[in-house]
């Protein structure tokens, strides 16, 4: 007990001082909920993808706080094939395309996010998500992150949404 | 003479805060077309310096904490395993350190209410390169820490179980120079846990892992013959 007193000292110590320097990416971002944000973009820089090219995206998840260390779980397999994100998926033509969202058990390790960090996932969507019709894709990600309540112990279920993302998805040569 | 133009090589050993002096003989034979032979020798002595280097370790207890069992408590900010570098730079030079963690072994299963047992599975032999997405280094902060886990338990299993052994390795780059390895720390952790009336509980010793492991001196370089982030689930979760 002694030593996991002194652990839990020496890292929000090391951690606090790290202040608001951290590795903030420019983006678009969703609504903060619980000090946690979440951006979602493509991970290149064109706005528009080919039909035969895989969707590749980048989730960011950024600790807002100024003073509060939030620890991230992070799956050490691939992202897309826990479901430790859900998409909504809206397609061109207005159809709900969004993946089944089933989170799975993942092998994994935690975190450290100090204030003002990110923490990034790259997701490759064309594992789950068929985009093949031409058009503008609205894309959501959603994350049910959990937290214990400092005063009941209990664990707090929140959900952490992103910044739509439109995709234009053109023809393939 | 030298045929390959421009030969590259590193030093690794060294000193500190006195540099250690490696000596020197150098020997080379040159015929000439006439017939004539001649033996040129020389000798001397070099000096090489080395960062001064320790790791220190912290480590918890492996649990379940709501839907993991895990080796620390990430939601109480406790994390398995912390490492923590003190390193020293002989006056003069310049660099920065990272981390390098190699899984020695590793392996994870789960049993499925309907009695399926899903296993841990990696295409290629160990160890293997704990990467994030293919990143490289482990990290680059002044300390590191590890919190591995099996996360996202449900009632669709029964009984789960997790153990690894890592080397975590702490590097250092020379400005403009090659990179050398200086302290390297083993450790371990080992769970088990079960699903029963009460839900997941713990089914292993809470102490069935490295305590505060001891670092060591290295110049040997972390080597790896495949990823961490190749690992699967044998048969598919459902």
């Amino acid at each position: 007990m002694k030593s996991t007193l002194l652990l839990l000292t020496v890292v929000v110590l090391m951690t606090g001082g790290r202040g608001l320097v951290g590795n903030i990416k420019a983006g678009e971002w969703g609504p903060v909920t619980n000090s946690l944000q979440m951006s979602l973009r493509l991970q290149c820089e064109r706005e528009e993808i080919k039909t035969n090219e895989p969707v590749r995206l980048l989730v960011q998840v950024r600790n807002v706080s100024t003073n509060e260390v939030i620890w991230i779980p992070r799956p050490k397999e691939a992202v897309e094939k826990t479901g430790y994100f859900s998409f909504v998926v809206v397609s061109p033509s207005g159809r709900n395309i969004s993946p089944a969202s089933q989170p799975k058990p993942y092998y994994g390790s935690v975190r450290l996010l100090a204030p003002g960090h990110t923490e990034d996932f790259k997701v490759d969507l064309s594992r789950i998500c068929n985009l093949e019709e031409i058009g503008t894709y609205r894309i959501i990600a959603r994350r049910t992150e959990t937290r214990s309540d400092k005063r009941t112990k209990g664990a707090i279920l929140f959900e952490v949404r992103s910044n739509p993302l439109y995709v234009s998805v053109v023809a393939g040569k | 003479m030298l045929e390959n133009d421009p030969t590259t090589a590193w030093w690794v050993s060294g000193g500190f805060p006195f540099p250690r002096s490696y000596h020197v003989n150098m020997e080379k034979g040159l015929t000439f077309e006439n017939g004539q032979h001649v033996d040129l020798k020389e000798s001397g002595s070099f000096q090489m310096y080395r960062p001064y280097a320790k790791v220190s370790t912290i480590t918890s207890d492996v649990g379940v904490h709501s839907d993991a069992l895990e080796f620390g408590w990430p939601a109480s900010y406790i994390p398995g395993i912390l490492f923590i570098s003190d390193l020293v730079v002989p006056g003069g030079f310049s660099g920065s350190r990272f981390w390098v963690q190699i899984i020695r072994e590793e392996s994870a299963a789960l049993q499925h209410t309907n009695s399926t047992e899903h296993i841990l599975t990696h295409p290629g032999m160990p160890p293997y390169l704990d990467e994030k997405e293919g990143e490289f280094p482990y990290g680059v902060d002044d300390f590191v820490t590890d919190t591995p886990g099996l996360r996202g338990l449900s009632a669709s299993y029964v009984r789960a179980e997790a153990s690894a052994s890592f080397t975590m390795w702490l590097a250092f780059q020379p400005y403009n120079g090659m990179w050398v390895t200086l302290r390297a720390v083993d450790w371990y952790w080992r769970g088990s846990a079960t699903n029963g009336a009460n839900g997941w509980a713990l089914e292993s010793n809470p102490g069935d892992h490295s305590v505060h492991p001891q670092d060591y001196a290295t110049e040997t370089y972390p080597a790896w013959r495949n990823f961490s982030s190749e690992r699967y689930w044998n048969p598919e979760l459902p």
